[in-house]
């Protein structure tokens, strides 16, 4: 997926370099001018279902308390078909709302479905809502895409906590020193 | 100094260009050869060498050692001396003379440019004895003494291993005695000084002197002299074989249910790390590196160290080769300053005999597998990063088959249990996808959401757009899809290209990508499947059947052709780079039926199968039929503009989604005949929205220039030109279901 199609579809790094712009604010945004994507697109990545997500928080997210994300989703395919969604809650965060999974009937192109789903995190700090879509289109085919919703609680340092010790090696490269198994 | 008179031999070498002579190619072979050999040395173009196999060849003769390099032709592009110490005069082997290890051999080559070269072989065989000073054992090299008193005589000599021996640890026996160099030269058996020959003159070195301190390496030849004290007796120099760490390196391989797709936590196995880095590092200090290696297609190793030295094994996430052909493979954390991950075993002492260190990497799941939680691992996760080489492992090892002296652009991949499907700041971990952008690749590592590193598939299909950047060319731009979209000609072939590819690379059609709670769900892709929905020129789903097809011997449907990777490889690195047109389907056929018109028909039965006209193909799909049913604006798919000429009528669509999809993009050539300045317009004729078109400018794949002016429904790009056709790219934000220009070169300005 490139830049211009997260300028599209899943603008959710907003979020966290705004966590505090939450309420009504879709998470969608439009270029009204090309001129914003660049000549020529460079990321390119893996195949998946044909499925785009916006979400909304619908308040400032807080400890301990329960927030609703409005999540909605895009088909790109142009064939019809049914559209899966399982949410659940990543490390630290949990789903409060329903945790069955949705499914959502499928016709045309563009068209968009919307769920509202609540989350509870009892410490400060950065958290993610797991998002998988299972686009199943009238071919008998199906594909996955995943998302995730980031939830940032609090004004915490959110930098990632290194699995092992960083080190610096004999030519002073940085290395992750991590325990090895040992095998007779 | 020593006298070279044999240089001066006519050695009428002509300048040909050389087809490189294919390496070994079995998969296993620069890691196995690395491991007993070393990892290789390298002739400097038209320069003398004095070289030594560092193992015991496989094949020992000329041929056999150094003929499966890339020389080139022996005795005109090549030629190898060896010294016959008795007659104390050179003889030019042939190419079925043997090759003896820990003998000197002189090697030249006037190829035109240096080689990298290796000695294939095994273990160098040892002998014990009581004047050896390692517990190891040592090699004898037997030596020639003078002729007759107040004499000396030289002779050439070659270091048996792969790891470095310094000259004060060689012993020299003379009868019953044994003599350290210094000793030796005392009892006036054999010089304290070696000669290393630098290219141009002599280097010389001994075992007392500070700063002249001789080491012998890897494939290394030298001088050493014998004095008439030796004469009567038999010498000989016993070169010792230094402490061994030996062992195997492994990781956890996650298994596949191939039902659901998903990862299978009661399928782990341990597969060998192969290629890896291997170092033994310094207890006292954590830091320095006392002996280090790679890890062969077993993942075995073997490190030679000081003896009884405190010590840790660490393996690095990385696989490197320099010289022809080279690599340089890494795993980093891009959460955590890009560190390189690295997994350490636990202290020991190297003692004075064999020690043992099997590693492994565990995958970091610690419950039971028959109740997987949302979350898979509780453990840290020290597998991945070797899963993810050994899917590259298998990538590179193919394409070195195909072309044994391939140089690979370093790669780093950027994996982490923090990286994440949201798009924002990498360095948290929110990259977005697993992807390939700006030389490296992103990988997930989201345990309950996607993960990837098991994903031999997805790492394959992302490492062939490594491939397509560096090796060959695309012209992709990217952004989502799908084996069912009707995409931009440049997606359908690099998206098909990455799919196919890693069917290949692994000889598994089904490409499987597993996600969810537990990493238990996922899809398939088969890129054998001939059915494809919405084929045809813009689909990634017609490009990897029919390039899969190409590969593979299976006959199914229309495919009777069975290339094997090697065809596929040297159009993709030649044709493919250097097409005029962008990179497509077309480009890549049209070459592929030109290189193997044996094939041609077969080929055109595959591509005629996924409803691309075939038969009559050219690189510009001059004569592509298939315009999706008869909608409008999708055919022709270059269209020409004349300089000077009457404007061109283009429009762009969105009926099969944006922004990368079919008829997204609309494709112009200009030919231009006089270098210049050049002025391009677009401007709207119809649509009733407003629109921002862009206009985008491409020779042979470079982007030259472009022009992405917010003006509303028009666009000028002011472009100083060579001459040649380029390509032009009309694109706008579809806020219109159909829009379309006039497009025109309004002339050259200015000659240049």
């Amino acid at each position: 997926m490139r830049e211009y199609l997260k300028k599209l579809t899943i603008v959710v790094a907003m979020a966290m370099m705004l966590p505090m712009a939450y309420a009504n604010e879709a998470k969608q945004q439009t270029p009204t001018t090309t001129s914003e994507i660049g000549h020529r697109e460079q990321i390119v990545g893996k195949p998946g279902a044909p499925i785009a997500m916006e979400y909304s928080l619908k308040s400032m997210p807080k400890k301990g308390k329960d927030l609703d994300v409005d999540l909605t989703f895009t088909s790109l395919s142009a064939l019809p078909g049914t559209l899966t969604v399982k949410v659940h809650g990543g490390r630290g965060l949990r789903l409060v709302s329903d945790k069955r999974p949705v499914d959502f009937a499928v016709q045309n192109l563009n068209e968009t479905h919307g769920r509202t789903v609540t989350v509870n995190a009892n410490k400060q700090g950065l958290f993610y809502i797991n998002v998988i879509t299972k686009l199943t289109t009238s071919d008998k085919k199906h594909r996955q895409r995943t998302f995730a919703v980031p939830i940032q609680i609090g004004q915490v340092d959110s930098r990632p906590i290194p699995p092992g010790k960083v080190l610096e090696d004999s030519t002073g490269q940085k290395i992750m020193s991590l325990p090895a198994e040992e095998i007779e | 100094m020593l006298h070279r008179n044999m240089i001066v031999k006519s050695f009428l070498l002509v300048g040909l260009v050389m087809a490189p002579l294919a390496l070994n190619q079995g998969r296993v072979t620069f890691a196995d050869a690395e491991a007993q050999c070393g990892s290789g040395a390298t002739l400097v173009n038209n320069q003398w060498a004095i070289v030594s196999a560092p193992c015991a060849p496989t094949t020992p003769t000329v041929q056999g050692v150094f003929a499966d390099d890339p020389f080139g032709t022996y005795d005109t592009e090549w030629v190898v001396y060896d010294r016959d110490e008795v007659n104390e005069s050179y003889i030019t082997l042939n190419l079925s003379s043997p090759i003896l290890q820990g003998t000197g051999y002189w090697l030249k080559s006037i190829s035109g440019s240096n080689i990298a070269w290796d000695v294939d072989g095994t273990v160098t065989p040892l002998v014990n004895s009581a004047a050896c000073p390692s517990s190891h054992g040592c090699f004898e090299i037997q030596l020639i003494a003078p002729a007759s008193a107040g004499l000396k005589r030289k002779n050439m000599v070659g270091h048996p291993f792969p790891d470095t021996v310094p000259w004060a640890d060689v012993r020299i026996v003379a009868g019953a005695n044994s003599y350290t160099p210094a000793q030796a030269a005392t009892n006036n058996l054999l010089t304290d000084t070696i000669w290393k020959y630098n290219g141009s003159s002599y280097d010389t070195y001994d075992s007392t002197t500070p700063g002249q301190i001789g080491m012998l390496n890897a494939y290394d030849g030298f001088w050493v002299e014998v004095l008439d004290g030796a004469i009567g007796q038999t010498v000989k120099l016993l070169i010792p074989k230094k402490g061994n760490v030996v062992g195997k390196i492994t990781f956890d391989q996650v298994g596949r249910n191939t039902t659901t797709h998903g990862l299978d936590y009661c399928s782990i196995t341990q597969l060998p790390a192969r290629d890896v880095i291997i170092e033994a590092i310094d207890a006292a200090n954590n830091t320095t590196v006392l002996a280090s290696a790679s890890t062969d297609a077993n993942g075995d190793y073997s490190l030679a160290v000081e003896e009884n030295t405190n010590m840790f094994v660490r393996v690095k996430a990385q696989m490197k080769r320099t010289g022809m052909p080279s690599w340089d493979f890494t795993v980093v954390d891009n959460t955590n300053s890009k560190a390189l991950y690295t997994m350490d075993g636990t202290q020991f002492n190297s003692g004075t005999s064999v020690v043992t260190k099997n590693l492994n990497a565990a995958s970091g799941f610690t419950g039971n597998c028959n109740s997987v939680g949302t979350q898979a691992y509780s453990a840290t996760r020290v597998a991945a990063p070797f899963a993810i080489l050994d899917a590259l492992y298998k990538s590179y090892q193919n394409v070195l088959a195909a072309v044994s002296t391939t140089q690979f652009t370093a790669l780093p991949t950027n994996w982490s249990v923090n990286n994440v499907p949201v798009w924002g700041d990498k360095t948290i971990g929110q990259i977005g996808t697993s992807h390939y952008s700006s030389g490296e690749l992103f990988i997930l590592g989201a345990d309950g959401n996607d993960t990837d590193e098991y994903d031999d598939h997805v790492m394959i299909h992302e490492w062939g757009h490594y491939y397509e950047a560096n090796l060959s060319r695309s012209d992709s731009i990217g952004g989502s899809h799908t084996s069912s979209d009707r995409l931009d000609l440049t997606v359908a072939f690099g998206e098909g290209w990455g799919n196919a590819l890693s069917g290949m690379m692994t000889n598994d059609p089904i490409y499987r990508d597993s996600s969810g709670a537990s990493n238990a769900g996922g899809f398939p892709i088969d890129v054998e499947a001939n059915t494809v929905t919405n084929p045809g020129w813009y689909s990634e789903g017609s490009v990897q059947s029919l390039l899969y097809d190409l590969f593979d011997s299976v006959n199914d449907g229309m495919d009777t052709v069975a290339l094997g990777f090697t065809p596929i490889h040297q159009i993709m690195i030649g044709q493919q780079k250097t097409t005029t047109a962008m990179t497509s389907i077309f480009s890549f056929i049209t070459a592929l039926k030109a290189a193997n018109p044996a094939q041609a028909t077969a080929i055109n039965n595959v591509v005629n199968a996924q409803s691309i006209v075939s038969d009559t193909m050219d690189e510009w799909g001059s004569t592509e039929t298939n315009n999706v049913s008869g909608t409008a604006n999708v055919l022709p798919i270059y269209t020409a503009l004349s300089v000077g000429g009457s404007a061109v009528n283009l429009c762009t669509i969105n009926q099969f989604g944006s922004p990368n999809k079919l008829s997204n993009y609309r494709n112009l050539t200009i030919d231009v005949q006089t270098a210049g300045s050049y002025q391009i317009t677009a401007t709207k004729t119809s649509g009733i929205f407003t629109t921002d078109p862009d206009l985008i400018l491409y020779k042979q794949g470079a982007f030259i220039t472009w022009s992405g002016t917010a003006t509303a429904n028009n666009e000028t790009l002011n472009a100083s030109l060579q001459t040649g056709t380029h390509i032009l790219r009309l694109r706008d934000n579809l806020t219109n279901s159909i829009s379309c220009y006039n497009i025109q070169v309004t002339g050259q300005i200015t000659p240049q």
